[in-house]
């Protein structure tokens, strides 16, 4: 009876053994069924586009949610939202996107569809970091840590996919490739390097990474905004020591000039009040003087002078918008471009962008559209997300090629001065010119762009050519 | 028709008419004056200038209202269609502000609501005069006008809700204040077609 008893007891807690296993399998599969990756390893950059992955499999259709005060004590909540709708996942499903996280008092995530919350979390404040990130894509990280200053912060990616958009990098300074990780795609490599990022290509790379030469023949080129040069592995500080990244960011408020913010000027004080005189006086002396006849008089006069006014006061768009687009050519082009946007009356906007305002305020950016809400007489600067294109304006050594159909003019060169205007698809000798009056873009542009770089204009972009860079150095 | 069109043009070119009105449109150019903005700055004239005729409006509205309840409803009827001829006359001056406003609240609204509140309150300044005849007190009904007023546009701000004052509902679309505005606007119409026989009985 005892040994019974003792049998039952046994099979009881095999039971409760297999179940508890069962429960934990279950939780790890559901762990892996939906991942999210925030930045490169989870790490952010402040102030920064940043890459978001999330990974999905066999799930019903759900919103990406991430949820980001960046309000202070003093003034309280300024939320920013980002929201990704998502249908269902059959199999796996891999949602690559990126979104500007600013820096944040508060910030949460969660993954919901109208039933339930399928995952959730939060970032501390204490990770807020805007310094750009090293990345190093290798599997022995640790020979290269003292190249990069003590100030550098290292994020070590050994088997990590890079990804192939611009905007994902804009938090990056530096990328530092060895061989011996996977080899990243061509795309990512110049997606990177177009963004601004100094890549380094260690000498020596094997078979698997022999494609990545094809964007490195030289020991250094620019490509966009950035650099891809090759060196070796005792060579990587004195290399980087050479190379001088622009600062992509400052971009933005070189580009935010005066005349950005146009405000539609109001009509003279004395021809709205003279009018309104001549008009009520036209109205008191048809009432008083002409009986009936005038009366019926004063009502068309009324309702004539409300056409007119109404024609001649009110501005044609309740909304005005001016565009400031930058290029900077080399090879590729890196593409930045502000808008600004002034409204006359309150209005709740859903601008088909992926944008977010330079100044803190709520928002939402909710797939490809950015909601926002403006009271009247009141102006947003937006910045679009970085993006990449062709060529439009190339330095060939003296001469300088607008690849585009449109005509450029103000073509400047930095240490030569003013050049002539650069028809569609034509070239220009350069030549030493005349020191003009810049433009306030001209003058902030230029205090971020190495000598030899021609600027040229086409509407509202501004086009950057950077000079090409002769070593006469060998490898450090 | 035609008799209504001529004692209203005759009513129109009386003195005191004529007097009211000069002051009413100086009134509004003056505020134009004071409030329209040089260069980029915002524009806020048509906040002021729809208040300031409203304010004018209502003040009118309510002593001509006290004023002819002692007299002939032709009187009374021809006085306060004067008086609506006045806020159609001064809409070019109010959409010049608001085009250039640009305020969120509908044209309709204010346009509608001037006119409703000023046919409104004419009402409520006849219902005062005949108050005041009642109660012997007719010699105070230009102190009457203006208490009225005051408590018209202080009894809100008691109630902490929007049913008599025009300024607060001027800018911002208020059902209860054009439903209750609607209510005296009918009953100063049925005062003013109702028949004298009923009148007496």
């Amino acid at each position: 009876m005892v040994r019974q008893t003792a049998r039952a007891v046994n099979l009881r807690i095999l039971w409760f053994g297999c179940l508890l296993s069962l429960l934990l399998l279950s939780s790890v599969g559901l762990a892996q069924d939906l991942e999210l990756e925030l930045g490169f390893n989870n790490t952010l950059v402040a102030d920064s586009w940043n890459p978001i992955t999330l990974t999905r499999r066999d799930q019903p259709a759900q919103t990406l949610i991430l949820s980001i005060d960046q309000g202070t004590l003093r003034e309280g909540e300024t939320l920013v939202t980002y929201r990704q709708d998502l249908s269902a996942a059959n199999g796996l499903d891999v949602f690559e996107d990126d979104v500007y996280i600013p820096a944040w008092r508060r910030f949460s995530w969660r993954i919901e569809n109208a039933e339930r919350v399928f995952a959730s979390g939060s970032i501390e404040r204490r990770e807020v970091n805007a310094k750009p990130l090293t990345l190093l894509v290798s599997a022995r990280p640790e020979l290269y840590l003292g190249s990069f200053g003590e100030e550098a912060r290292i994020l070590e990616l050994p088997f990590s996919s890079l990804p192939e958009r611009v905007a994902a990098y804009d938090g990056i300074e530096t990328l530092l490739i060895d061989g011996t990780a996977p080899a990243p795609t061509l795309e990512s490599i110049s997606s990177a390097a177009v963004s601004g990022v100094s890549i380094l290509l260690l000498e020596d790379l094997p078979e698997s990474h022999a494609e990545l030469n094809l964007l490195a023949p030289e020991l250094r080129q620019r490509l966009g905004a950035g650099w891809i040069a090759r060196t070796s592995s005792e060579g990587v500080k004195a290399t980087l020591s050479m190379l001088t990244p622009l600062e992509t960011h400052s971009f933005t408020s070189a580009l935010i000039t005066s005349d950005l913010h146009q405000r539609p000027p109001n009509v003279s004080q004395t021809y709205v009040v003279g009018a309104a005189g001549v008009y009520a006086l036209a109205t008191l002396l048809l009432l008083r003087f002409f009986g009936s006849a005038g009366l019926l008089t004063s009502f068309v006069l009324a309702g004539l002078a409300s056409f007119g006014a109404w024609t001649w006061l009110r501005p044609s768009s309740p909304q005005l918008s001016q565009t400031r687009t930058l290029l900077v050519n080399a090879d590729l082009a890196y593409v930045k471009r502000v808008e600004s946007l002034f409204t006359l009356p309150d209005v709740s906007l859903a601008l088909n962008m992926n944008a977010h305002p330079t100044d803190v305020r709520t928002y939402t950016q909710r797939g490809d559209n950015l909601e926002l809400t403006l009271p009247r007489y009141n102006e947003v600067v937006l910045e679009h997300r970085p993006e990449l294109t062709g060529e439009t304006l190339r330095l060939e050594g003296q001469t300088l090629r607008n690849l585009t159909d449109t005509i450029m003019t103000n073509v400047y060169v930095k240490g030569l001065g003013n050049q002539l205007d650069l028809e569609a698809g034509g070239r220009l000798e350069l030549s030493p010119g005349e020191e003009p009056e810049l433009s306030d873009t001209y003058e902030a542009l230029l205090a971020l762009l190495p000598d030899g770089t021609a600027l040229a204009q086409a509407g509202d972009t501004t086009h950057v050519a950077l000079p090409e860079l002769i070593f006469l150095s060998e490898t450090p | 028709m035609t008799t209504l069109h001529t004692s209203l043009a005759e009513r129109l070119t009386r003195s005191d008419f004529v007097q009211i009105a000069t002051l009413f449109f100086a009134l509004l150019v003056f505020v134009l004056l004071a409030t329209w903005p040089s260069g980029e700055r915002a524009n806020n004239s048509w906040f002021i200038l729809t208040q300031s005729r409203m304010v004018a409006l209502a003040f009118l509205a309510l002593s001509y209202g006290a004023g002819t309840s002692n007299k002939s409803k032709a009187e009374q009827r021809n006085t306060v269609f004067a008086l609506l001829v006045l806020v159609i006359l001064s809409l070019p001056l109010e959409l010049a502000s608001y085009a250039a406003s640009y305020p969120t609240t509908p044209f309709l609204w204010s346009f509608g609501l001037t006119l409703l509140d000023t046919f409104a309150l004419f009402g409520i300044g006849l219902a005062l005069g005949y108050l005041l005849t009642l109660i012997r007190l007719r010699g105070f009904i230009s102190i009457a006008v203006i208490g009225a007023l005051v408590g018209l546009f202080s009894i809100d701000q008691l109630l902490n809700f929007n049913l008599f004052n025009p300024l607060t509902t001027l800018h911002t679309v208020s059902p209860f204040h054009s439903g209750t505005m609607s209510v005296i606007a009918m009953l100063t119409l049925w005062q003013f077609i109702r028949k004298p026989s009923a009148a007496r009985a």
